[in-house]
């Protein structure tokens, strides 16, 4: 029997090309497109669920009380984990580690690279797999260090890496001992090269240091400890290990594990959005399914009719008609895998991502898959087997379609909500540009233009006086070419800005009115050279001994203290009085999708070793030619490494990379979605035009001219184009809102971009049917009215 | 075998009722060819139908082997057509998507019969119908008298009692006509119950009554 339905559905797939190939190819594209969504959101989704224990492992993290709300910081002090494991019960294992991006000095030569300090129950709250080396006891000798596969193939080749010296920074040796496999890209662990926190200098001194938070502390619970039972406990903590005052400023609380990338990057979010994307592809292919197999009824009405006559009953009808459309759904999946196949490797490789399908691996992705075709299939098999099923036989013997008129209705209802779903589609991806357009275009308030940033930092060099004395050389020289119009040193710039954080307090107020807030540390030519105005006040004077205790802030921060001058104002922080000197507009130091904050800028003369970049400000004329003088000049300043030179326009360009990518990812969806939905369209006009091919020789018999035929056959998919605008707008404007609001500073709303939204959907819908109602128009009456 | 009393068939629309068929008492007996014979819209077709189970009459009563058909459910008129019933069209009907051999088949799987069985009893069909030849070849590749013998090969591949034949000659050349005449005569002559739609005088003579229909009503 079921061999029977098969041979009919391969004779139908044949025999309709056109419609056949519609809707596997469309199927199929939606299926390859949905996989691909999935298993990225599936990444965002199980993010560190790689690590065995992630259910009871949690992050510490401090919330600091202030008067605009709490803050949020996620870097903790060297000897809390060892005191939590100490005195937290339920706390079975307690970690830290923290990055630092250092030089690797192996044999003669010299890498960049991250270096990952961890306390030894790293181990055991994270899957770390040894590939070579296996070791009971980490870091028991305290000068091991553990890298990955990819390090390891990167320094070492082929060669046996463990029992090889590194040493770091000209300071320290490691020898290796140990290989680990490399973490997947959805870990928010990321190791490189690990080395023990008891290895950095004068560690005893860190034993006791509960004032300066520089690493993440993770700690695993036992089973039976909850959250917040631990989580009850730090107030006290707090208390003895601070004081009452701390104790009211300051939470303390956990994270979990699995919740983490999340809260930092709102990447469920991202997920969702994609998911729901998906769905929507899936669901406009689906559609074509449903409407060209019931629009096709009226071909196959006298086959049900002669079933029904011969024997069959309503039951068989529908496992017929079932089985074949489980059948196409079952040749697009087969398909859609090869079409996942060809465009993954290109999908990772453009989103620089590290998807991919492993079948032998994990035998649940197929069920699933298999799952979500079935799913598919009935979704888009069951009405029209239930309708076909339902025709009775003589009326469909007779050519006749009774109920046909009436499920019109439905048909028109599913392609309603397809034009629905790409018009939402489409203003979507138009506004996602528009606000990533806004964010690189958006006047930062300084000039980011011709601007070129180098990372350097004293401690780079083997010997730091000789190497302050080769900068500052080499600083006055690019100073004397004509293209460099300045030259600054600072510890922060725009564009890569670092979390730095410091307390300080108006000097008239009490400690407790404390405010925290961004520190810079910047020389005299910063301002300028980045072209910040300012608002009130001076800027740094190199002449001025005093500066050293000035203070420059931005008008967030003036703001957040609540002045309007400048004049005679101080601060204090730490031991320090602090003058005001001058506040400056408000620079946008980072993304445009986060605000700005109070920044307090100190001054500390070029020279200082506190400085991380050097900025130089170019003409525009030349700027080629001065850029290579700048690496000439760069080069004899240090021949065995190799500079960065970052330009800040560029780096502001890259803050704006996933959103790109997701406007990128979602614009390339979004116009399969739309191909999917005009070849709907498409098939669906060209049955109509079948079933009114002799109402229109009729009327052209009558007289009618081609136009008028033509509008009349286009007005009605104009009509259902219409109801799918009308649902969209305000569906789109909701949900694009919400999305807006996530940013600081966003475009607001143009009606200008709904209507050309609505617009690409109707140019679309037009030209795809307007083929079919000029052939329509144009076919000979007397052909169309002796076929009946 | 079947017996029609007072049965009436009429559409509703609105306030009128239009009749096609009005009190028909009607008694065909298990061998008997009976030719329904009438002018267009006189009803034919429909008193074929409803003898078929394919239409249900709107009043009166049907007893096929004195069963009352006008008390069943749509499930059981499916169970008495399937193993009673053979159907002839006058455009023959084939389903066209499958084969000679493939057409014969399908009745067969609908009543479970199974699968050697089914080869045999298809294969006795083409050899009695002389057809072997041709068993791999779709309907629009034979002619139109060659279709008809399918249809007829398909209506009694199940051994039905009672074959109704809608002007089984309708679309035929006199010759093709003639044949698929003779072949339903030779099915009546081996017992089987014939009751044709005809507008030919000439294709009546085969049968051994004539009901003749005129505006619903049957002509005495």
């Amino acid at each position: 029997m079921l061999n029977n339905y098969f041979k009919i559905a391969f004779r139908n797939i044949f025999k309709y090309k056109l419609h056949s190939f519609i809707n596997i190819f469309g199927l199929a594209v939606g299926f390859a497109s949905s996989i691909i969504i999935f298993l990225y959101a599936n990444c965002e989704l199980t993010f560190d669920a790689v690590h065995g224990k992630a259910e009871n492992i949690y992050q510490v993290y401090k919330e600091r009380i202030t008067p605009a709300g709490t803050q949020l910081a996620r870097d903790t002090w060297f000897p809390m984990a060892k005191t939590l494991k100490d005195d937290f019960p339920g706390v079975e294992k307690a970690a830290h580690y923290f990055d630092e991006t250092t030089w690797l000095i192996i044999g003669n030569k010299k890498f960049e690279e991250t270096v990952t300090y961890a306390s030894n129950e790293l181990f055991d709250i994270f899957t770390l797999e040894f590939v070579k080396g296996r070791s009971a006891e980490p870091f028991k000798n305290i000068n091991s260090a553990y890298i990955t596969e990819t390090l390891a193939d990167k320094y070492f080749g082929n060669e046996n890496p463990i029992g090889k010296n590194i040493n770091i920074d000209y300071q320290k040796d490691y020898t290796i001992s140990g290989v680990i496999k490399d973490l997947p890209a959805n870990s928010t662990l990321q190791i490189n090269f690990l080395v023990s926190s008891e290895s950095i200098n004068n560690v005893e001194r860190q034993y006791t240091n509960w004032s300066s938070s520089f690493l993440s502390t993770y700690i695993l619970l036992n089973h039976n400890t909850s959250k917040e039972s631990i989580e009850k406990l730090f107030p006290d903590f707090i208390e003895k290990t601070w004081d009452k005052q701390t104790r009211e400023s300051t939470n303390f609380k956990l994270t979990p594990l699995l919740d983490l990338h999340n809260e930092e990057t709102d990447s469920n979010q991202k997920a969702f959005i994609l998911i729901a994307i998906a769905l929507g592809i899936l669901l406009i292919a689906s559609i074509n399914f449903v409407n060209l197999t019931t629009a096709r009824s009226i071909e196959r009405a006298k086959e049900i009719g002669l079933r029904k006559v011969i024997g069959a009953s309503k039951l068989s009808l529908i496992q017929q008609f079932l089985s074949e459309s489980l059948l196409l759904v079952f040749i697009s999946l087969i398909a859609g895998l090869i079409i996942v196949e060809i465009l993954l490797p290109n999908f990772n490789s453009l989103y620089n991502l590290d998807l991919h399908i492993s079948y032998l691996d994990n035998p649940i992705i197929i069920l699933q898959i298999i799952a979500l075709s079935m799913l598919i299939g009935l979704f888009s098999g069951l009405y029209p087997a239930f309708y076909l099923s339902k025709l009775k036989p003589v009326d469909s013997l007779k050519g006749e379609n009774r109920i046909n008129l009436r499920k019109i209705n439905l048909r028109q209802l599913l392609v309603t909500s397809q034009f629905a779903i790409s018009v939402v589609l489409i203003i979507g991806t138009i506004i996602m540009w528009q606000q990533i357009n806004f964010m690189r275009t958006a006047d930062l308030n300084f000039d980011k233009e011709q601007l070129v940033t180098i990372p350097i930092t004293l401690s780079d060099f083997k010997n730091k006086e000789a190497a302050q004395t080769r900068l500052e050389s080499l600083k006055n020289e690019l100073r004397k070419n004509s293209n460099i119009i300045s030259v600054a040193s600072s510890s922060h710039v725009p564009g890569m800005w670092q979390d730095w954080f410091t307390f300080v307090y108006p000097s008239d107020r009490n400690k407790e009115e404390r405010l925290r807030m961004r520190i810079a540390v910047v020389d005299d030519k910063y301002f300028e050279t980045f072209g910040i105005k300012f608002l009130k006040g001076r800027n740094f004077d190199k002449n001025i001994k005093s500066d050293e205790e000035g203070v420059i802030l931005n008008e967030a921060a003036l703001k957040a203290i609540g002045w309007n001058d400048v004049e005679n104002r101080q601060f204090i922080r730490g031991e320090n009085r602090l003058n005001l000197l001058g506040v400056v507009k408000d620079y946008n130091y980072e993304s445009l999708a986060v605000g700005v904050e109070p920044v307090f800028h100190i001054y500390r003369s070029e020279e200082n070793a506190v400085h991380n970049y050097v900025s130089i400000k170019l003409a525009s004329n030349n700027f080629a030619e001065t850029v290579e003088y700048i690496k000439e000049t760069f080069k004899e300043l240090d021949t065995e490494r190799n500079f960065e030179f970052n330009f800040i326009d560029e780096s502001f360009a890259r803050l704006y990379e996933s959103e790109e990518r997701m406007a990128s990812i979602i614009s390339y969806f979004t116009i399969i979605g739309i191909i999917i939905a005009s070849l709907g369209l498409f098939a669906l006009a060209s049955l109509t035009v079948i079933r009114k091919r002799k109402e229109i020789g009729v009327r052209k018999v009558l007289g009618a001219s081609t136009s008028k035929i033509v509008f009349s056959f286009t007005i009605n998919f104009m009509k259902l184009t219409l109801a799918g605008i009308f649902v969209a707008l305000p569906l789109s404007y909701y949900l694009l809102d919400e999305w807006l609001n996530d940013f600081a500073f966003r475009v607001a709303l143009n009606p200008i971009w709904f209507i050309s939204g609505s617009l690409a959907a109707i140019i679309i819908s037009m030209l795809t049917v307007l083929y079919q109602a000029f052939k329509a128009a144009n076919a000979d009456p007397v052909n169309s009215l002796r076929n009946e | 075998m079947i017996k029609l009393v007072n049965l009436d068939k009429y559409y509703k629309n609105k306030f009128i009722k239009t009749y096609v068929l009005r009190n028909i008492n009607l008694e065909i007996n298990e061998g008997e060819f009976v030719s329904i014979m009438g002018p267009s819209g006189s009803g034919k077709s429909t008193l074929l139908h409803i003898l078929g189970m394919l239409d249900s009459p709107s009043e009166g009563e049907y007893y096929f082997f004195n069963e009352p058909v006008h008390k069943m459910s749509e499930r059981q008129h499916s169970e008495l057509h399937k193993n009673h019933i053979g159907f002839v069209f006058q455009s023959y009907h084939l389903i066209d998507e499958l084969t000679v051999f493939e057409n014969l088949e399908t009745p067969l799987l609908y009543q479970k019969v199974k699968s050697s069985e089914r080869k045999a009893m298809v294969a006795d069909m083409l050899d009695r119908f002389k057809m072997v030849a041709k068993k791999d070849l779709f309907p629009n590749q034979l002619s139109g008298g060659q279709q008809q013998l399918v249809a007829i090969a398909r209506a009694i591949i199940s051994n039905p009692k009672i074959i109704l034949a809608d002007e089984p000659t309708g679309n035929l050349h006199t010759n093709q006509g003639k044949e698929i005449m003779d072949t339903l005569k030779k099915l009546n002559d081996e017992g089987k119950t014939i009751i044709q739609v005809t507008h030919s005088e000439e294709n009546a003579k085969y049968g051994n009554r004539i009901i003749n229909l005129m505006d619903g009503w049957i002509e005495k």
